[in-house]
């Protein structure tokens, strides 16, 4: 397959996860799905810098956050993600793009992170369908790959 | 991608059954490709019918 051209179908983005690298599995039920990156700055602005605050990146991070539907028979959802979270599992996570096909769309970039979960959340109203969302910190490197 | 078992899968903190169709990454299913997990298992070879024992002809 080739890289997707234009823009993308936001329902084509997936999160995989699983508690051994390579060993991810889908979580089902997904409605919302983000990874954010942010860096930390220095200030290394002086008297000689006339008068504008200059800087320099200092400590990088990221967090990946999902919400969907409950369901209590799925393969993973908020039954399996309180379970990693009470373990205190790593998690190896890929957030990948699968096209208009099930499989992650060769040619396309994907995340390639591990994380530990850090928020959980199921919300039940009244005559509704019972959520969760859950928030993952990331551990190390965040490696963007093409996906093959 | 969608794969289905074709053996039980107990590793990786997954214990599945054969005939379990499970939506995996492109590595997962690789590895699970490699381990024969998605391989549809050869067909047994039909027993050989008995060979009939032959009268020999009379004359």
């Amino acid at each position: 397959m080739a890289q997707t051209t234009g823009i993308i179908n936001a329902s084509s983005i997936r999160v995989f996860l699983g508690t051994t690298n390579d060993s991810e599995v889908v979580v089902d039920h997904v409605t919302e799905c983000s990874i954010s990156l942010s860096t930390d700055i220095r200030d290394i602005t002086t008297k000689t810098s006339g008068g504008w605050r200059e800087i320099l990146p200092a400590l990088k991070s990221a967090s990946l956050s999902l919400s969907g539907l409950f369901a209590e028979d799925a393969t993973t959802n908020f039954n399996q993600l309180v379970d990693h979270q009470i373990a205190g599992d790593k998690l190896f996570v890929v957030f990948t793009n699968t096209g208009s096909g099930a499989s992650g769309n060769a040619g396309d970039e994907q995340f390639d992170v591990e994380g530990y979960i850090t928020s959980l959340e199921q919300t039940a109203g009244t005559e509704d369908n019972v959520t969760f969302s859950m928030t993952l910190e990331i551990t190390g490197t965040v490696v963007r790959e093409v996906i093959v | 991608m969608k794969v289905t078992l074709q053996k039980p899968y107990k590793a990786d903190g997954f214990d599945w059954p054969a005939g379990k169709v499970v939506d995996v990454s492109n590595k997962f299913a690789a590895k699970l490709k490699a381990g024969g997990y998605l391989d549809k298992p050869e067909p047994k070879p039909a027993p050989k019918a008995k060979a009939k024992s032959q009268t020999p002809i009379s004359e």
